[in-house]
């Protein structure tokens, strides 16, 4: 499935800390911060540059040396909680 | 046809180290800024500068959530302003009660309703000579290019009131929550980041503004230790926050 961000939030590093921050227009739909991993901050990075979620697999798998479908594996319970808690919009629900 | 709310008094608040311009559009305002009001320099009001104040639409969404439009209400909303124009100068407003002990500044964060107030009345009931509230809610703090960061009071100290004294270097600051026990824990700078985030006063509406708060919370955050509160009851929460000052001020971190 494809993923893109959904507009409106803001990925700060605080001391370490990697804080997806939503602007106030989404406060009553999402939680003001939301930490996150570090690798699951350094994809958000590549997305907010326009990467799709493939190329995205795509860089990790050529990074660590990996097959693009074990990355892929790794990464889709990655993908799917945050479009699960709506941060990432699925082509699916986009098209919708 | 939509209201207009026209500017008619200006005069200059001293906030840290900061003087700003106000621009007015009820006179009793200048009330609430009484202790803080300045003689300003000309350079304040020069043309080009931008001035601090709200503008119609503020008022006018104030009063759509059915709000009184009045000095009270300019003065809370200007709470919002002033801490965006104090960005520009490393310095913010931040949701807590500062409280001065030895000649430090502690503040006691968390969110509306969580008990800063009744903490820091009850600390201040155990220490009565050598405490005193810099300010009840939204202390002025400045960011120092060596990396320190100094207390000062604002206007906006909460519907209690409390303030009174004097600007104190950060010593600490203890993030509270409620729960179900009492306790209090060293928490490193990486924890402390959304507690602080959050603590920094400002609309959150742009990623400038975001990106803003982040960096004088990660300032504000590797100047001093932190810890998180958890308060089932007071005063035994309060013993274990006055507990920890005193380990801090007599043993250091």
């Amino acid at each position: 499935m494809a993923y893109k961000i959904r507009p409106g939030f803001v990925l700060l590093n605080i001391c370490d800390a990697h804080l997806l921050v939503a602007t106030r227009p989404l406060w009553s739909e999402f939680p003001r911060v939301r930490p996150l991993p570090r690798l699951w901050a350094a994809c958000w990075t590549l997305m907010e540059k326009g990467r799709t979620d493939r190329e995205v697999v795509a860089s990790f798998a050529k990074l660590f040396r990996k097959p693009e479908d074990e990355v892929d594996r790794r990464f889709e319970e990655m993908f799917s909680t945050l479009a699960q808690e709506g941060y990432l919009i699925s082509s699916e629900d986009d098209a919708t | 046809m939509e209201t207009e709310y026209p500017v008619v008094k200006t005069c200059a608040l001293r906030l840290g180290n900061i003087v700003l311009p106000l621009a007015l559009h009820y006179p009793e305002t200048a009330l609430y800024f009484k202790r803080c009001l300045v003689e300003p320099e000309p350079a304040v009001f020069e043309a080009g500068r931008p001035l601090v104040s709200v503008s119609s639409q503020e008022f006018r969404d104030w009063a759509a959530a059915g709000n009184a439009i009045d000095a009270f209400a300019e003065f809370c909303l200007l709470c919002q302003q002033a801490s965006q124009y104090l960005f520009h100068y490393q310095h913010c407003l931040f949701h807590a009660a500062a409280v001065r002990w030895r000649d430090r500044a502690w503040l006691i964060a968390g969110g509306s309703g969580t008990g800063k107030s009744t903490q820091t009345q009850t600390l201040l009931g155990f220490c009565p000579d050598e405490a005193a509230v810099i300010n009840g809610d939204k202390p002025v703090l400045e960011c120092l290019d060596d990396g320190s960061v100094v207390v000062h009071p604002s206007p906006w100290n909460g519907k209690e009131g409390l303030r009174g004294a004097g600007a104190a270097p950060l010593g600490g600051i203890f993030f509270l929550r409620r729960g179900d026990e009492n306790s209090v824990q060293a928490i490193s700078p990486r924890a402390a980041a959304p507690y602080a985030l959050l603590g920094v006063f400002q609309d959150f509406r742009s990623s400038e503004t975001i990106q803003r708060a982040g960096s004088v919370a990660q300032h504000i955050l590797r100047s001093c230790p932190s810890w998180l509160l958890t308060s089932r009851d007071i005063p035994d929460s309060t013993k274990l926050l006055y507990q920890t000052m005193r380990e801090v001020f007599e043993n250091g971190i």
